[in-house]
C-alpha cells in the first residue's frame, strides 16, 4: 500500500468527487472544496475505533434485514480480510461501508434519503465543535442502532424524528403536492427543498458550493413561505430586495465605522442609513438604522481618541483617558470579531441548519444593546470632555459616575480610575516628595517659577481651581497644596535636608490604576486619612524646625517686647537716654549715635538677658524727615527679619509693626512728658509758695496737668490691656494650637489687624487719630507753656532772692540797705513780672479751653464708634461725667446710644 | 490502484475483492474505483464518518443536478 499512500487526501478526494458526480474536475470544484472542508474540520474520528463493534453492527444490520446468509457471508469475508493484513484501518473502511449501506428492499428511498441523512449528518459531522465530539459516542454505539434508526425514520416520516429538519426528508406533504409526478421524481424533488434550506446560506457567502439560483429554485420554490434566507448576497442589487444576511454583514462593518455596501454614512444627516434606492423592507430598514447608531457612536469615540492621542500637550490625564477609551473600544472590537467569526462559521457550514444560532438583525439588536449603552456613555463622555484636560477632565468623568445604573457606573468608575491615576501620582509625588512633575499643567497645584524664595510660602504655589477634580474636596486640595508647600519651604527656605521619607512615614504610592480605583472608592476614608497623616506630619515637622532652629516663637515674643513696648524698663531707660538726642531737630540725628544709645539701654536693662539672636536683630530706624521734625517724630525701633522668619514677619507685617510702634512710642512719650510736668510741679510748688501772685496760675496748671494725666492714663490702660494684652493672648493661644504655618501666619495677621484698628491706625478711625494727635500736641504745648512759666517764675524768684541777699549784705556792711534807685528798679521789675502773669493765665486758659474742646470732640467720636471697646474707653475717660456736663452733643449722643441700647434690649 | 504495487499486488487485489464483496452485501452503491479511493483515504486516517457524509452529499448534489433536468424532460 506504500504507493497508495503517496497520493494526498486532497487528490484522492477530488477524484472521488469526479467519480461520484460523474463530472470533470473543473465542474466539481465547489463540491470538492466543500468536501475538503468537511473532512478537514472533522479529521479526528468521533467514534470508537473498535473493529469488533463495527462488524457486530454490520451483522446485526444484515440480520435485521433477514439476510442471514449474507451475514454469514460477511463473517467469512471479514475473516478473510483479517488474515490479509493489508489494511491498517479495517474498522474505518468497514464503518464507512456500514454508514453507506442501504436496505436493498427499499430501492426507491435511496436517492431521497440522502437529504435526510445529510441533514442529520451535518450538525453531527460537519461541526468541529467539542459539543459534537461528545455526542456520537453514545449515539452511534450507545444504542448501536443509528443506521437502523435512520432507516426507520426514513421509512415512516421524517417529521417526528427529525423535528425541525422535517422538510428535508421525503415527507408526505411534498408528495401530495406533487401528485402528478412519479414517485421517483417526487422523491427527487424533495431534496432540493432540503438542499435549498441547507445550501442557501453557504451559497450566499461562499460561492464554491453554490448550485446556481437557476438550478436551486425548484418549481415549488416561489410558493414557499420561508424566504428569509433565500436570497444570496449577489441578489442585493438595486433591482431586488436586499436580504437580511447581507444587511447583517453590512451592519458588522458599520459597527466599526466602515461604510457597508448598502448602509453608508450620510454626511448631510450625520448618520448611517440605507441607500434610499435600495429596496428593503421597512422593518429591516428601521432595525438596521437603529443598529447603525453604534457605528456613529464608535466613530465619535474614535475621532476623539485619534485626534488626542498624538497631541502631547493634551497631557497625561488626557492620555490615560484616551487609553481607557481605547480599552473600551478594544472590548467592543473583540465582540465584533466574535460576531464576525460567528458569521464566518455560518458561511462555512454552508447550510442554514440551526436557525436559532443564526445572526439576524433582531438578534444583533438584542446582543448589541449593552455595548450600545456603553458606547453611548463613552460618546457622551467624549462630548462632555471636549476641550477639557487634567483635573477638569477627571471632574467631568467623575460627574458621569453619579448615576443609578450600576453598569454604567462601573464603566465610568473604571475609566475614572485610569484617568485619575496620573493625578494621584502627581499628588503623591507632591505630598511625599514635594515635587511637581506637571509638565502639562494638569495638576491642581500650580507653581510660579518667577517667585523668589523669600515669597515662596505666600506666592509661589497656588491652587488651580478649575483643575481640582470634583472627587477631591476644596479642603483636601488646600491641605495637599499646604503639604507640598511645606516640604518645599523646608528644603528651599529652611535649608532642611531631611529626606522627605523621614518627615512622613511614606506610605506606598499608587503604582497601578487598580490602587487608584481602590482609593477612589474610599475617598472619605483611606484617602482622607492619607492626606491628613501627611498633612499632620509635615506641618508638625515644619513647625518644629521653625521653632527649634529658627526660634519663631521667641521672635514673636521679641516683637511684643520691643516693638510693642512690652519690655517696660528697657523702653523707659531708652527714652531717658534718648531724650536729649531726640529733642534736637531730626536733621541733626545720626543713626550710629542712636544705635550706640540703644546698645547702652540694652546693656543696662533686663533686655541684656535676652537671646543674642534676638538682640542682634534689634536696630534703630529713622523715618523720612520732613521740615520742622524733631527727633521724636522720626525715631523708631526696628527688628530685622530674614530667612524663614520673614515668611511670618513679612514686609507688610513689619510696616504694621512700625506704625504701631510709632503710635505707642508717641503715647509713651506723652506719659513721659506728663511725668516730667508733674515732677516740675512737685519740685517747684514749695519754691514758688513765696510768690502768692502765682498761685492762681499754678493752680490752673495743676488742674490741666491732672486732666491730661487722667486722659493719658486711661489711654495707656486702654492700649495696654484692652488692645495689646488681649490680642496677644489670643495670638499666643492660636500659635500654640496651630497645626500648620498658615495658621500661625493667619493668627499673626489677625493680631496685627486688631492692634492696628484698635490703636485707631486704620482708615476708619482717621478722624479719631487726628483728635488724639491734637491732644498729644496740646500736651506738648502745655509742657512748653508750663516750662516757660516756671522758667520765668524761677528767674524772678532768683532775682528777688538775689535782691534780698544784697539788702542783707548791705545791712551787714553798715550801708544803706537799698538806694532809692535800686528800690525803684526792683519794684519796676516785679511789676513787669506781675504784669506777665495774667498773660500766662490767659494763655493757659486758652490752652485748657482748646484741650478740653478737643477731648470733647474725641469723646463724641468715641461714643459714635462702632467698636465696643472704644465706647468703653469713652466711658472710662468721662467716668465722672465731667465732659458730659459741658458738652451738649456728648449728652445727646450718649443718651442716644443708651436709649438705643435700651430699645435693643 | 490495486495494480500499483507489484509485491503486494495479489494481497491487495484480494483485499479489494473482499471489500467490494462486503460493499455489495451492504448495498453501498460504490464501484471499484470509488471504493479504492475511499479505502485509501481511510488508510490515511480520515474520519470515516465524515467521509461517508461527504459521499452522501456528493450523491445528493449530483441527483439535484439531474433532477431539474428530469423535470424539464
Amino acid at each position: 500500500m506504500a504507493t497508495l499512500d503517496q497520493k494526498s487526501p486532497n487528490v484522492l478526494l477530488q477524484s472521488l468527487c469526479c467519480r461520484i458526480t460523474g463530472k470533470s474536475e473543473a465542474e466539481v470544484a465547489q463540491q470538492f472544496q466543500y468536501a475538503v472542508r468537511v473532512i478537514g474540520s472533522n479529521y479526528a474520528p468521533t467514534i470508537e475505533r473498535d473493529e469488533f463493534l463495527v462488524t457486530e453492527k454490520i451483522k446485526k444490520e444484515l440480520l435485521k434485514q433477514r439476510r442471514e446468509a449474507d451475514a454469514a457471508l460477511f463473517s467469512e469475508l471479514h475473516r478473510k480480510l483479517q488474515t490479509q493484513g493489508v489494511l491498517k484501518h479495517r474498522w474505518s473502511v468497514l464503518y464507512l461501508l456500514l454508514s453507506l449501506s442501504e436496505d436493498p428492499r427499499k430501492p426507491s428511498s435511496r436517492v431521497g434519503n440522502y437529504g435526510a441523512l445529510f441533514a442529520q449528518a451535518l450538525p453531527r459531522d460537519a461541526h468541529s465543535t467539542p459539543f459534537y465530539c461528545a455526542r456520537p459516542q453514545s449515539l452511534a454505539l450507545g444504542y448501536g442502532e443509528r443506521s437502523s434508526g435512520l432507516s426507520a425514520s426514513m421509512a415512516t416520516s421524517g417529521i417526528s424524528s427529525l423535528g425541525v429538519y422535517a422538510l428535508n426528508g421525503p415527507t408526505p406533504t411534498p408528495q401530495s403536492l406533487l401528485a402528478g409526478h412519479p414517485p421517483q421524481s417526487a422523491a427527487g424533488v424533495a431534496p432540493p427543498m432540503g438542499s435549498r434550506l441547507a445550501w442557501a446560506l453557504p451559497a450566499s457567502s461562499s460561492p464554491s458550493l453554490a448550485l446556481g439560483p437557476a438550478t436551486i429554485r425548484p418549481p415549488l420554490g416561489p410558493s414557499h413561505p420561508n424566504t428569509r434566507a433565500v436570497r444570496p448576497r449577489q441578489d442585493g442589487d438595486a433591482a431586488g430586495e436586499v436580504s437580511e444576511a447581507a444587511l447583517v454583514r453590512d451592519i458588522l462593518y458599520v459597527f466599526q465605522g466602515i461604510d457597508g455596501k448598502f448602509i453608508k454614512m450620510s454626511t448631510q444627516d450625520n448618520c448611517y442609513r440605507i441607500d434610499s434606492k435600495v429596496m428593503v423592507s421597512k422593518s429591516l430598514r428601521d432595525t438596521s438604522s437603529r443598529l447603525s447608531e453604534l457605528g456613529w457612536l464608535h466613530n465619535k469615540v474614535c475621532k476623539y481618541t485619534d485626534a488626542r492621542s498624538l497631541d502631547r500637550a493634551f497631557g497625561l490625564v488626557g492620555q490615560s483617558f484616551c487609553a481607557s477609551l481605547h480599552q473600551e473600544l478594544k472590548e467592543y472590537y473583540r465582540l465584533l470579531s466574535v460576531l464576525h467569526s460567528q458569521m464566518q462559521v455560518e458561511d462555512d457550514q454552508g447550510v442554514n441548519v440551526c436557525t436559532e444560532n443564526n445572526l439576524t438583525l433582531r438578534r444583533l439588536l438584542v446582543w448589541m444593546y449593552d455595548p450600545k449603552v456603553r458606547l453611548k456613555t463613552l460618546a457622551a463622555l467624549v462630548d462632555f470632555c471636549q476641550g477639557r484636560k487634567g483635573g477638569e477632565l477627571a471632574s467631568a468623568v467623575h460627574a458621569y459616575g453619579k448615576t443609578g445604573d450600576p453598569q454604567m457606573r462601573a464603566l465610568v468608575q473604571h475609566i475614572l480610575s485610569l484617568v485619575s491615576h496620573p493625578i494621584l501620582n502627581f499628588l503623591y509625588r507632591w505630598i511625599y516628595d514635594g515635587e511637581l512633575e506637571d509638565t502639562y499643567h494638569e495638576f491642581f497645584v500650580a507653581s510660579d517659577p518667577n517667585v523668589k524664595t523669600d515669597r515662596l510660602w505666600h506666592d509661589k504655589y497656588s491652587l488651580r481651581k478649575s483643575m481640582i477634580p470634583s472627587f477631591i474636596t476644596m479642603d483636601q486640595a488646600r491641605k495637599v497644596l499646604l503639604i507640598g508647600k511645606s516640604i518645599n519651604f523646608l528644603h528651599q527656605v529652611c535649608h532642611d535636608r531631611t529626606p522627605p521619607g523621614k518627615i512622613t512615614p511614606a506610605s506606598k504610592s499608587t503604582d497601578t490604576p487598580k490602587d487608584a480605583a481602590e482609593l477612589l472608592s474610599d475617598l472619605e476614608g483611606a484617602f482622607q486619612e492619607k492626606i491628613d497623616a501627611a498633612y499632620f506630619d509635615t506641618s508638625k515637622y515644619l513647625l518644629d524646625v521653625l521653632n527649634r532652629n529658627y526660634l519663631l516663637l521667641e521672635h514673636l515674643q521679641a516683637m511684643r517686647r520691643y516693638l510693642l513696648l512690652g519690655q517696660g524698663d528697657f523702653i523707659r531707660h531708652l527714652m531717658d537716654l534718648l531724650k536729649p538726642e531726640l529733642a534736637r531737630p531730626a536733621t541733626t540725628l545720626y543713626q550710629h549715635n542712636l544705635t550706640g544709645i540703644l546698645e547702652t539701654a540694652v546693656r543696662a536693662t533686663n533686655a541684656q538677658y535676652d537671646n543674642v539672636e534676638i538682640l542682634k536683630r534689634l536696630d534703630v530706624r529713622l523715618l523720612e524727615v520732613s521740615p520742622g521734625d524733631t527727633g521724636w517724630d522720626v525715631f523708631s525701633l526696628d527688628y530685622h527679619v530674614d530667612g524663614p522668619i520673614a515668611t511670618v514677619f513679612t514686609r507688610e507685617c513689619m510696616g504694621h509693626y512700625l506704625r504701631v510702634f510709632n503710635f505707642l512710642w508717641r503715647a509713651k512719650r506723652m506719659e513721659y512728658i506728663l511725668t516730667d510736668i508733674w515732677k516740675g510741679q512737685m519740685c517747684n510748688a514749695k519754691l514758688l509758695k513765696t510768690m502768692p501772685e502765682l498761685s492762681g496760675v499754678l493752680h490752673q496748671c495743676h488742674i490741666l496737668a491732672s486732666e491730661m494725666v487722667h486722659f493719658i492714663h486711661q489711654m495707656q490702660y486702654y492700649i495696654t490691656f484692652e488692645v495689646l494684652e488681649c490680642s496677644w493672648d489670643e495670638l499666643w493661644n492660636k500659635v500654640q494650637q496651630a497645626q500648620d504655618l498658615d495658621h500661625i501666619i493667619a493668627a499673626h495677621e489677625v493680631f496685627l489687624d486688631t492692634i492696628i484698628s484698635r490703636c485707631l491706625l486704620d482708615n476708619n478711625s482717621r478722624s479719631l487719630l487726628n483728635q488724639l494727635r491734637a491732644i498729644f500736641d496740646q500736651i506738648i504745648e502745655f509742657q512748653n507753656a508750663q516750662d516757660s512759666l516756671y522758667r520765668s517764675a524761677l528767674e524772678e524768684l532768683a532775682l528777688q532772692l538775689q535782691f534780698k541777699e544784697k539788702k542783707q549784705q548791705n545791712e551787714e556792711e553798715g550801708l544803706w540797705r537799698v538806694t532809692a534807685e535800686q528800690e525803684a528798679e526792683e519794684k519796676k521789675r516785679i511789676r513787669e513780672f506781675q504784669e506777665t502773669i495774667p498773660k500766662m493765665c490767659s494763655q493757659l486758659r486758652i490752652l485748657t479751653h482748646f484741650y478740653q474742646s478737643i477731648v470733647q470732640q474725641f469723646l463724641v467720636l468715641l461714643t459714635t464708634s462702632s467698636d465696643e471697646s472704644l465706647r468703653f474707653l469713652s466711658f472710662r475717660l468721662d467716668f465722672n461725667e465731667h465732659y458730659r456736663a459741658r458738652e451738649p452733643r456728648l449728652r445727646a449722643s450718649i443718651g442716644a446710644t443708651r436709649g438705643r441700647r435700651m430699645s435693643n434690649v | 490502484m490495486a495494480s500499483a504495487s507489484s509485491a503486494n499486488l495479489n494481497a491487495v487485489r484480494e483485499t479489494m475483492d473482499v471489500l467490494l464483496e462486503i460493499s455489495r452485501l451492504l448495498n453501498t452503491g460504490l464501484d471499484m474505483e470509488s471504493l479504492s479511493i475511499c479505502v485509501r483515504l481511510c488508510e490515511q486516517g480520515i474520519n470515516p464518518e465524515a467521509l461517508s457524509s461527504v459521499i452522501k452529499e456528493l450523491r445528493k448534489a449530483s441527483e439535484t443536478l439531474k433532477a431539474p433536468e428530469n423535470c424539464t424532460n
